[in-house]
């Protein structure tokens, strides 16, 4: 006889500074878990989702399902394997997307950084700062001043050397945040550690979070933990990060209910199967679930290529 | 068992303090302050300003004091004979002078550590800074005590289901080293009834020279000589149904360094100031020989 389950009051994450944080002690109440919400019809959450998330920092609408309480997993967790597998995808994905498009996607670089101690992380760097279109850049690029910029060019190396040569670098006064999906193996989800590349930009807190989400900042946790400070896994230096204490439950809180034998079965294990919960399915979804409120979104255009894999 | 930590204001003033492993640096901060407050260059400078290097290698104040000692330490022990119960808290050192004596006596394993304080350029890209409260070192010893309970049970819950009157007093019993408090509601963790133990929460930090992340476009890579730290799920058991031990674990995490399951033939895993045999049952050192936070830090030093 399976205990009825609890899901999480969605609200916004709570941001933590070391100096303000409220006592730490009290955070095991931010782990509580709580009664479920007014349920609503699980069609809608899948089609909304990705622009659930993308637009509202609340994920009321998100987390849904009309299937009885006592069948849904507590917590939804992916395998190294599964990770790999999507952050792969992911990058293949942006890469030909901006290689059709010719950049402008807003994300500066995604990549899969390998290592040998773990599965593979995926890097993706965020330029802040006035923008540089692909357009803007192509119209300076033969002013008087000189300095030689080509196109954006679809080898990456070289349109970061080209950057860095333009006058536009100092342009927006552009500040480079990183961002690193980290695999845990203690929680069996990925962590998103969030660092700034030295000398590049002031404080790390206010380039996170968006003007809109600041006037919440003081609530506790929903269902992610807070955004704090620790040491990043790989590098060892210091990073910010969301906690992964609840998001297995935040994404089975988003992630559609079971709806043959099979995915039942994988349900009740706690894993997400492949067929309902595919590797590139989930990692969209948590980013629809950790992205917003430190500043990543998916493009669009990104998106819709990923929704279109059968992974 | 305690280490020594060795500071001084000039020659003739040497100072030491006895400050148990199982501890954290922060702890003897405010000591330090007050010891050094007539000499300090900048007067407003707070206690929690301060940090530590040692070799000039900045310390992370948020592990535990004999972590870091095993850390920088470590090679130290296997140059030396292990002593069965080494006794590093009775050793006093009141030699002043450079000396032969002293830089013979610097270099066995029990000796006092000497460190460095420093009250200013807090190193901000290197340490995570301190608060005036100390909640930063509260929230990431928490951190790890409920990474540890996931790791044991895999949902975390454990730790959720402590009161919050345990959740402070656990704290306060890592802050005045009781243990009987400690035990008491650790235990609550370690023996919940009628959970089955999945994994050992164990971190093993491997001295490295390069890193994953050198070659990516950015300079957030640490300098070469930076330390890993390893992490992979370790059962109570092997594959085959026996219990898993050090060596076995090892082998799994970390074939190439540790090729034998039974012999260290290249490193030597080094936990609590002593080299840990292979042989060591991974579920009962869970149990006997973790940390405050519930981990097992184990410390991997390469064989000369």
């Amino acid at each position: 006889m399976r205990k009825a389950r609890h899901l999480p009051n969605p609200k916004t994450i709570r941001f933590v500074t070391p100096s303000q944080s409220a006592d730490p002690v009290t955070e095991t109440a931010c782990c509580a878990t709580r009664k479920l919400q007014t349920p609503s019809s699980v069609r809608e959450a899948r089609a909304k989702h990705l622009i659930v998330a993308q637009t509202h920092p609340g994920l009321r609408q998100a987390m849904t399902t009309t299937t009885p309480v006592s069948a849904l997993p507590t917590q939804l967790h992916i395998t190294p394997t599964e990770f790999t597998e999507g952050i792969r995808a992911f990058q293949r994905t942006w890469i030909e997307s901006e290689l059709e498009e010719g950049g402008g996607s807003g994300w500066r670089d995604v990549r899969v950084v390998e290592d040998s101690y773990g599965p593979p992380l995926l890097r993706i760097t965020r330029l802040l700062g006035t923008p540089l279109s692909a357009d803007t850049v192509a119209e300076h690029a033969n002013t008087s001043s000189g300095e030689l910029y080509t196109e954006v060019a679809a080898d990456e190396d070289n349109d970061e050397a080209a950057l860095l040569r333009s006058p536009l670098h100092n342009f927006g006064k552009q500040t480079t945040l990183l961002y690193d999906m980290v695999y845990s193996p203690s929680y069996r989800v990925p962590v998103l550690y969030i660092s700034l590349l030295p000398g590049t930009g002031t404080d790390i807190h206010d380039l996170l979070i968006p003007t809109s989400h600041k006037a919440q900042l003081q609530h506790a946790g929903g269902p992610l933990g807070a955004l704090s400070l620790t040491d990043h896994p790989v590098t060892g230096l210091p990073a910010y990060f969301i906690h992964p204490c609840r998001t297995g439950e935040g994404m089975a809180a988003v992630t559609a209910a079971p709806s043959n034998d099979v995915e039942r079965k994988a349900a009740v294990e706690g894993v997400d199967h492949v067929g309902r919960g595919r590797p590139v399915g989930y990692l969209m979804r948590w980013l629809g679930l950790v992205g917003p409120s430190v500043g990543l979104s998916v493009p669009v255009r990104v998106a819709e290529a990923l929704g279109k894999l059968q992974l | 068992m305690n280490i020594i930590i060795q500071w001084q204001k000039h020659t003739n003033d040497l100072r030491q303090t006895l400050v148990p492993r199982i501890s954290y640096l922060p702890f003897i901060l405010e000591r330090l302050h007050a010891f050094f407050t007539e000499s300090l260059i900048y007067p407003d400078v707070r206690p929690h300003q301060a940090w530590f290097t040692y070799e000039n290698v900045p310390l992370k104040w948020h592990y535990p004091v004999g972590l870091l000692h095993d850390l920088f330490c470590g090679s130290k022990l296997l140059d030396h004979e292990p002593h069965a119960g080494s006794q590093a808290d009775l050793h006093v050192d009141t030699t002043h002078g450079g000396d032969k004596n002293e830089e013979e006596e610097s270099e066995r394993p029990d000796a006092p550590w000497k460190l460095v304080v420093h009250y200013s350029s807090f190193p901000q890209d290197q340490l995570i800074p301190l608060d005036e409260e100390g909640k930063t070192l509260i929230d990431l010893y928490t951190n790890n005590v409920k990474e540890a309970d996931c790791v044991r049970n895999g949902t975390g819950k454990e730790f959720m289901k402590l009161s919050k009157d345990n959740s402070i007093a656990l704290w306060r019993a890592v802050e005045t080293h009781d243990r009987q408090l400690y035990n008491t509601i650790n235990n609550k963790l370690l023996f919940p009834p009628g959970v089955t133990l999945r994994h050992i929460p164990i971190k093993v930090y491997l001295p490295t020279s390069s890193t994953a992340l050198e070659d990516a476009p950015d300079v957030g890579a640490p300098k070469p000589g930076s330390i890993r730290v390893v992490q992979t799920l370790v059962t109570p058991n092997t594959p085959t149904r026996q219990p898993q031990t050090l060596g076995t674990a090892l082998n799994a995490i970390l074939p190439t360094i540790f090729p034998s399951r039974r012999s260290p033939l290249l490193a030597q895993p080094v936990l609590h100031g002593a080299v840990a045999p292979m042989s060591a049952p991974v579920k009962a050192l869970g149990e006997a020989a973790a940390y405050a936070d519930g981990f097992l830090h184990v410390v991997v030093v390469m064989m000369a």
